[in-house]
């Protein structure tokens, strides 16, 4: 696994922990703590995956994801959430076009596994469609 | 001279004989002279035991709390003192023994002299309104209560991510003593702990509307019986005892969402009976509108003072219960517009009874 990720979350410490995480699984991680920040930054770099908080202070997160979604509509979003399993937050998130869903009440080995199965389906999905 | 006609007299005396409201009229010194048939069905007694007693023991078995009736008895003092109409809202027991919450308004009758007469006592039955308001009291504080919890488990959740997810990274390190390595287990299986207990919070906390098909109640309860099996449950011998009504009408419900509430209430009947017991499982269409269930447990009942909060988030007096069990039941009872109600007797048992509003 070697993606390129964007970690979008409003709290230093967490996105700390993201960064070491995903660079022990050899991906190139780099992190912003708004919605704002993570548009412009998409703006001027291509990533595969944006790692993106629901609740995040400003823009929330399924505004961020409606809006790239619009500009990127190719780019792997997976939604972290502080809130547990919550369907009807998965259903809006899918609605508006996140491939996955990670809550920080998982296990971390269960986060990172499904971080990468989701990854790796939607990359799968997107050559397959090309 | 009376001011009405022999006729209208007659029925002056049928209306109050026979009006839905209580009615007794009592002389100064609290002898009761009059009453009607509403009073005389409510307190299970008849007219010839009623006229010539003291007002309070018409009103008041002697089981009920002396506290009330010097209360209800303060009020009416104070009408025949400053000769002023009262109101006063009571809790009596009825004929059956149910409480019964009655407003009276208080009105003291003077002769034409001047002289009090006596006292006329006019109640009204509001118990079903009382209960309603109850209903939608529980309603809003849980509301109020599950938003709260979302806030601050989702506030606890962020730190609580970033201790277990390096607590893991340093369990991964080889080079650990052993010392160290107990130490760091210890903090991811309380981490863990508390994880656990977050997602019981999220679960209390969310309105996660119910996806409703049609479904019987009778299958629920079949397919939830063997799904027991995989709690830990007391030892003692517990017998099941299922009376499940045919003909049953279908409810519109969330198989997950019913299956869990009542896996819930199951077990926890399991567990109010260490010694072991009996459970009753009974099923039936309920006044055209509902289907019923009822789950009766022989276990040691609840206290007549814990009933009113067994539904409250954190309520438990089991030694390692979360206290959101029932309240989870009673979120998801109330998402598919239905009622869950307890009746429970100290050292008898309890039943809960659920009414969910056909399909």
């Amino acid at each position: 696994m070697a993606y390129k990720v964007l970690v979008v979350d409003d709290e230093a410490p967490v996105r700390d922990l993201f960064q070491d995480l995903l660079k022990k699984e050899e991906c190139s991680v780099k992190s912003v703590s708004s919605g704002e920040e993570a548009l412009d930054m998409l703006k001027k770099e291509d990533f595969d995956v944006l790692l993106l908080d629901i609740k995040l202070t400003g823009m929330s997160g399924l505004e961020v994801l409606r809006k790239v979604k619009e500009v990127k509509p190719d780019l792997i979003v997976i939604m972290i959430t502080g809130f547990g399993y919550d369907e009807d937050l998965i259903a809006k998130c899918r609605e508006f076009g996140c491939s996955g869903y990670i809550g920080k009440n998982m296990p971390i080995s269960q986060m990172v596994s499904n971080f990468k199965l989701f990854a790796k389906t939607a990359k799968e999905k997107k050559s397959k469609e090309t | 001279m009376s001011p009405f006609t022999q006729e209208a007299e007659k029925l002056l005396f049928r209306l109050i004989d026979n009006a839905n409201v209580f009615f007794l009229y009592f002389d100064a010194d609290g002898n009761v002279s009059v009453c009607n048939k509403k009073l005389e069905y409510i307190t299970g007694k008849n007219r010839e035991g009623i006229i010539g007693q003291n007002w309070l023991n018409v009103l008041y078995r002697n089981s009920d709390a002396a506290i009330k009736q010097q209360m209800f008895k303060a009020v009416v003092d104070d009408s025949i003192k400053y000769r002023r109409p009262n109101s006063f809202e009571a809790v009596i027991s009825d004929r059956d023994n149910n409480e019964r919450f009655i407003f009276w308004s208080i009105t003291p009758i003077a002769a034409a002299t001047g002289e009090l007469e006596g006292i006329l006592l006019i109640g009204d039955d509001i118990t079903e309104r009382k209960k309603l308001e109850y209903q939608i009291f529980q309603t809003e504080k849980l509301a109020a209560i599950g938003q709260f919890v979302a806030g601050m488990a989702h506030e606890i959740n962020n730190p609580l991510f970033v201790i277990s997810g390096r607590t893991d990274m340093l369990l991964e390190q080889k080079r650990l003593s052993s010392k160290v390595r107990e130490s760091l287990n210890i903090v991811s299986a309380q981490t863990d702990r508390i994880r656990k207990l977050l997602d019981r919070l999220f679960k209390f906390s969310r309105k996660s509307q119910p996806k409703l098909e049609a479904i019987n109640i009778n299958d629920i309860i079949e397919s939830v019986l063997p799904l027991l099996s995989y709690h830990k449950l007391p030892s003692s011998a517990v017998n099941i005892e299922k009376d499940l009504a045919e003909g049953l009408f279908p409810i519109k419900g969330d198989l997950n969402q019913l299956q869990e509430v009542f896996i819930n209430l199951l077990l926890n009947a399991y567990q109010s009976m260490p010694e072991g017991g009996k459970i009753a499982i009974k099923t039936g269409n309920f006044q055209d509108r509902y289907a019923e269930v009822l789950i009766s447990n022989t276990g040691g009942g609840i206290p007549q003072q814990d009933l009113k909060n067994l539904f409250m988030p954190f309520f438990s007096k089991k030694k390692d219960g979360t206290g959101l069990g029932l309240s989870i039941c009673y979120n998801i009872i109330k998402n598919h517009n239905g009622s869950i109600d307890v009746e429970s007797q100290v050292n008898k048992g309890t039943t809960f009874i659920i009414k969910l509003p056909f399909a």
